[in-house]
């Protein structure tokens, strides 16, 4: 039964039901959470899940990394397609400099103001 | 010669800057006249295009023809003047790799040739735009930042949806190969990404309805600071939209739409600006309005409306550089930045200086805003478009409102408020505003060069 699953539609259809179930718990988080840690983290776990969609989508069993090393100096049939790997590796790069700028911002609003809340942001408003 | 040049010198200079923190303002303006004269050099070269490192899809490909070549010339040479504001002030190392960021990423948006390489550039210009943001180091300018995370997130969001949905279902990156094929992909699949796209551009672009964050984002900035916002990050945002519009041949309803949308953002913004007491907020809601201008002209696939929405851009970008650099000079002798301020400083030149400003964007002759909207609104009633036209010139009397009431503001107002501006700055307002002029009473050169590059913007891409 479970070699079903092996097959490239199956699989690539729970991977996709996984992606969107990762998703909707990263919006849910974006749209319900007040703290600003969680609403950086909740924008960590949608990226999350648009990279495992992607890759995912892109896996065939039995087949390869696409490293070209020890001795292999070609891409092969038996790899996987290498664009998406690359583009995935770059953009956790990104994911992750975004998040952390994004974590010190959070750090350094809390220490002038002395919360971490979204609803208590009222610095800036013609009223300001 | 390479246009990775025009990427990596900029990331070059900002890696070696320990070797030269002492000498870092002359070697900024070297810099900054060094890209000025590359620059130069690819006007008789164009269009160049190029692959870096790998073959596709694996490469990073660039590609620099008449109407990208408007964007980087405009981005370029706005930074050369930041770079001669500055140079009497003291370093600043951060703003010098800041800066050097932003100004790679908003040339990448407009060089690249692939989509993948657009995200990127997109992250850097977002990255670089956020500390930008926060660069004031106070409450204020930290709730901007992370605001505009929030928003930036969002648009990254949608915009990597829809990559990873373009490579899935056609399997090519670079622009010229998306265009080609993507009417072969499903009517919804189409539909799916035109939306992510818009989503993700639009944002960025600043258009209604996705533009609402955008004066909070002004107001906790450095006024400087946005000055570039205004001038490069939306323009090339607004480039980059209508560069893929042309690129995946839209249904001529969907035009229509982004030109109603357009003329929705302009109302709704100066709408906005009238009710607002804060210049900078005022500033930044009247660049939205001039965006939705642009954003409505750049929609209507008629190469000469196109072309008045180029030099509409060049020309607003300098007097919004004009405007906000004058306003930081306010700023700096007042201490504030609401309009009441505006009514008590006492410098006829600055007061000139935003005449010219407020007036070119009104569009008032014999200024280079005035050539830009007759060329609009002459193209529109060419075409029969006269709702348009009449939309255009009946929110244009709001602009005009909110802009004489700000001038009017200093009739019975005592001037108590000394500005003195180093007369190398006055030269360089002074420039500007004589472009802005020049531009107005002979507009021939750089009006056939934007309807050439109009013509280049319709065509979508060259192969690469």
């Amino acid at each position: 039964m479970l070699e079903t699953l092996n097959q490239p539609a199956y699989l690539h259809f729970v991977i996709t039901v996984g992606a969107f179930v990762l998703f909707a718990i990263g919006l849910i988080g974006v749209l319900s959470k007040k703290n600003l840690f969680k609403i950086f983290l909740s924008f960590s776990i949608i990226e999350s899940s648009l990279f495992l969609f992607f890759i995912g989508n892109h896996y065939e069993v039995g087949k390869r990394a696409p490293i070209v090393a020890d001795g292999v100096t070609t891409f092969d049939h038996q790899m996987v397609d290498p664009v998406p790997q690359a583009m995935i590796l770059t953009t956790i790069v990104i994911g992750i400099a975004v998040l952390a700028l994004g974590l010190s911002y959070v750090v350094c609003y809390y220490r002038l103001s002395g919360h971490t809340r979204i609803d208590k942001m009222d610095e800036l408003g013609d009223a300001s | 010669m390479s246009l990775l040049l025009l990427i990596a010198l900029p990331l070059i200079a900002s890696f070696l800057m320990p070797f030269y923190r002492r000498f870092l303002r002359p070697v900024t303006l070297g810099l900054d006249l060094g890209l000025v004269g590359l620059v130069y050099a690819f006007y008789g070269q164009l269009p160049v295009q190029e692959m870096v490192s790998f073959s596709s899809p694996l490469s990073i490909a660039f590609r620099l023809d008449t109407a990208s070549y408007f964007f980087v010339a405009l981005f370029v040479g706005i930074r050369l003047f930041d770079s001669m504001y500055r140079l009497r002030e003291a370093a600043d190392p951060s703003y010098f790799i800041v800066g050097n960021l932003f100004l790679v990423g908003v040339l990448g948006l407009v060089l690249s040739a692939d989509i993948f390489n657009l995200y990127i550039f997109f992250e850097i210009a977002s990255i670089s735009a956020y500390i930008f943001t926060a660069m004031k180091q106070d409450q204020q300018g930290y709730a901007g930042a992370i605001t505009y995370m929030i928003v930036g997130g969002i648009a990254s969001i949608f915009l990597l949806l829809a990559i990873m949905l373009i490579y899935l279902h056609l399997g090519y990156l670079t622009l010229s190969a998306i265009g080609a094929g993507f009417h072969t992909l499903d009517a919804s699949m189409q539909r799916l990404i035109l939306i992510l796209l818009f989503v993700g551009f639009g944002i960025k672009a600043e258009i209604f309805p996705l533009n609402l964050w955008v004066a909070d984002i002004y107001q906790a900035a450095p006024i400087r600071v946005d000055a570039l916002f205004s001038s490069m990050l939306s323009k090339a945002y607004l480039f980059l939209f209508f560069h893929l519009v042309y690129l995946l041949h839209p249904d001529p309803a969907s035009l229509r739409f982004l030109t109603v949308i357009g003329l929705v953002s302009f109302a709704v913004a100066e709408l906005s600006a009238l009710r607002s007491r804060n210049l900078k907020r005022i500033f930044a809601y009247s660049t939205l309005g001039q965006l939705g201008v642009a954003f409505a002209a750049l929609a209507s696939t008629d190469p000469m409306i196109i072309a008045g929405a180029l030099f509409l851009i060049g020309a607003h970008s300098v007097a919004k550089v004009l405007l906000f650099f004058g306003l930081d000079a306010l700023e700096e002798a007042s201490g504030s930045v609401q309009v009441e301020a505006f009514a008590t400083f006492r410098s006829p030149f600055l007061l000139t200086v935003f005449a010219i400003g407020f007036l070119s964007i009104l569009g008032i002759p014999p200024l280079a805003g005035f050539i830009a909207k007759l060329t609009i609104l002459e193209g529109f009633a060419a075409t029969g478009y006269f709702w348009v036209v009449g939309s255009i010139l009946f929110v244009s009397l709001i602009e005009a409102t909110y802009f004489f009431r700000i001038l009017s503001k200093r009739a019975h107002a005592e001037k108590t408020v000394e500005i003195s501006l180093s007369s190398g700055r006055m030269i360089l307002l002074g420039l500007l505003a004589a472009g802005l002029i020049i531009l107005g009473i002979f507009p021939g050169e750089a009006m056939a060069f934007c309807t050439h590059a109009a013509q280049i913007f319709l065509s979508g891409v060259p192969h690469v």
